[in-house]
């Protein structure tokens, strides 16, 4: 697999396998290549372990192509995070493309929750997410942050290209995409209906939710002061939670609230905090 | 295009066609509460907008592919793409009008002699039935997708006209001005590569999902 991947002009491949032993989840399979690595996994909770994916050049620049795949076997469990940030660089014409799939088998609980994805003006990117449940019997919770230009620096994404897409299949078939595509169109930057004139997006996903846990969590979303800077639905059986902002903070806090009532409610355990939030 | 074709087209995009597409307004509503669309320069903006990136990479996408699986009968393609539509839906209530909509055009198929073989799901989605009236019919499809793209278009600026204190008038002129993005967005699903489709307007989807829970509503959701 890595040398059909090194034909292809990959440069940064990494793939693992989640595997349940006596309750305790395990990492299996490391295979990687190039420049992205994961950390040794830590346990917080007895079941679950913490992993960190890192890409320790910290940018990724034209015509990188960076691959994660991760397998999680059959009732394994784990929470997935990023050190930092994810940055591309502009590009001179390249397209640079990330590409995360996650294998989740039944019985599986995930959560997927990366420090954001930075798209700097004339950066040129294909960035792909996509979750495979194998069956309705698995929980995920998972979100994408995405920042467009370096407003700091009054940078605007105006001459960016961008395919940005988070993809749920059940069964092999779709149930949830959200594709988001740029290519020099700025009024999608600055349209009320669009990014609204902020530079950062988010949305997070909820799986297996049904009209109760909606109720719950809206109910509870809506006792926060930030909640009408949110959307949130239930599309078939994954419920979406999306909100723009500029300020990275406040997005975050609104995500990470949004995870702390969730938890239990989704995955039936109460939030225990990952540590590199803390740092 | 034959006269009697030009009838079956404008027959399938009349606001008379019995599928309840005039109850649901689409985010509209919530943009006009939330004080974003207030007068027609708005409007036409949340048009313009909507026409050019949702529209075309979306619902006209799906019809120009179905046609096409249409024409070659090739079922597992179309199931495929319905559930994909259906996917791309961003909140619950814009996955349920469509799903309301493929259904009672679905139930008007046999009476209205189009015939749909047993091998197509019938859990589908909108534009993919539409697809099938108009294929059926032999209507061309850029005319296909022309109309629906009207249509959708009239029924926003009959939501528009209930929603806001915007003239009768006003809004038949922004119809006019309309023009140029309504073919630019048909030529966009024309020539949208197959794995290209699909848009999202992030605080579309934001205003669409606080329509859910809007206190009070004219409108669907």
């Amino acid at each position: 697999m890595i040398n059909t991947s090194l034909n292809q002009g990959w440069k940064g491949f990494l793939s693992f396998s989640l595997v349940n032993r006596w309750n305790k989840t395990v990492v299996k399979d490391k295979k990687h290549f190039g420049p992205l690595v994961l950390q040794r996994p830590y346990y917080q909770e007895d079941d679950r372990p913490t992993i960190l994916v890192i890409h320790p050049p910290g940018g990724v620049v034209a015509g990188d192509q960076l691959s994660l795949n991760v397998d999680m076997q059959p009732d394994s469990k784990a929470l997935i995070s990023t050190p930092a940030a994810t940055k591309f660089y502009r590009s001179l014409g390249k397209t640079a493309c990330q590409s995360q799939t996650i294998e989740v088998s039944g019985g599986c609980e995930l959560e997927w929750l990366p420090q954001e994805t930075l798209f700097f003006d004339r950066s040129s990117v294909k960035n792909t997410l996509v979750f495979n449940l194998h069956d309705t019997d698995c929980r995920l919770i998972a979100w994408d942050i995405v920042g467009l230009g370096r407003p700091a620096m009054q940078e605007t994404f105006e001459n960016g290209h961008l395919v940005q897409s988070l993809t749920v299949n059940l069964h092999k078939e779709p149930i949830f995409i959200d594709r988001f595509v740029f290519s020099g169109q700025s009024e999608l930057l600055s349209s009320p209906f669009s990014l609204a004139a902020q530079t950062l997006m988010a949305t997070m996903l909820f799986y297996h939710a049904d009209k109760n846990v909606l109720k719950k969590i809206r109910a509870l979303l809506l006792e926060e002061p930030w909640s009408d800077r949110c959307g949130i639905s239930l599309v078939d059986e994954v419920l979406v939670l999306r909100t723009l902002d500029c300020d990275l903070d406040d997005l975050k806090n609104r995500l990470i609230r949004a995870w702390e009532i969730s938890r239990s409610l989704i995955i039936g355990v109460p939030p225990v905090y990952p540590r590199i939030w803390k740092t | 295009m034959s006269q009697q074709k030009l009838l079956r087209l404008l027959q399938l995009n009349s606001p008379s066609l019995p599928i309840g597409a005039y109850a649901y307004s689409q985010g509209l509503e919530a943009a006009v509460h939330q004080g974003q669309v207030a007068d027609i320069k708005q409007a036409k903006a949340w048009m313009t907008l909507l026409l050019r990136q949702s529209l075309a990479n979306n619902d006209l996408a799906v019809i120009a592919q179905a046609y096409a699986h249409w024409q070659q009968e090739d079922y597992a393609q179309l199931n495929l793409l319905a559930k994909t539509s259906r996917a791309l839906r961003e909140t619950e209530e814009l996955l349920q009008e469509d799903s309301h909509l493929s259904r009672a055009l679905l139930r008007l198929a046999e009476p209205m002699g189009v015939p749909i073989d047993d091998r197509f799901n019938r859990k589908t989605s909108f534009p993919v039935v539409y697809a099938r009236f108009a294929q059926v019919w032999r209507v061309d499809l850029q005319q296909a997708l022309t109309a629906f793209a009207w249509s959708w278009l009239e029924n926003q600026i009959a939501a528009l006209l209930k929603l806001c204190s915007i003239g009768q008038t006003q809004a038949q002129v922004m119809m006019l001005e309309l023009d140029e993005v309504v073919l630019e967005a048909v030529k966009t699903a024309q020539n949208l590569p197959k794995d290209a489709l699909g848009m999202s307007l992030p605080n579309y989807a934001i205003l669409s999902a606080q329509h859910e829970i809007q206190y009070s509503r004219l409108f669907r959701s």
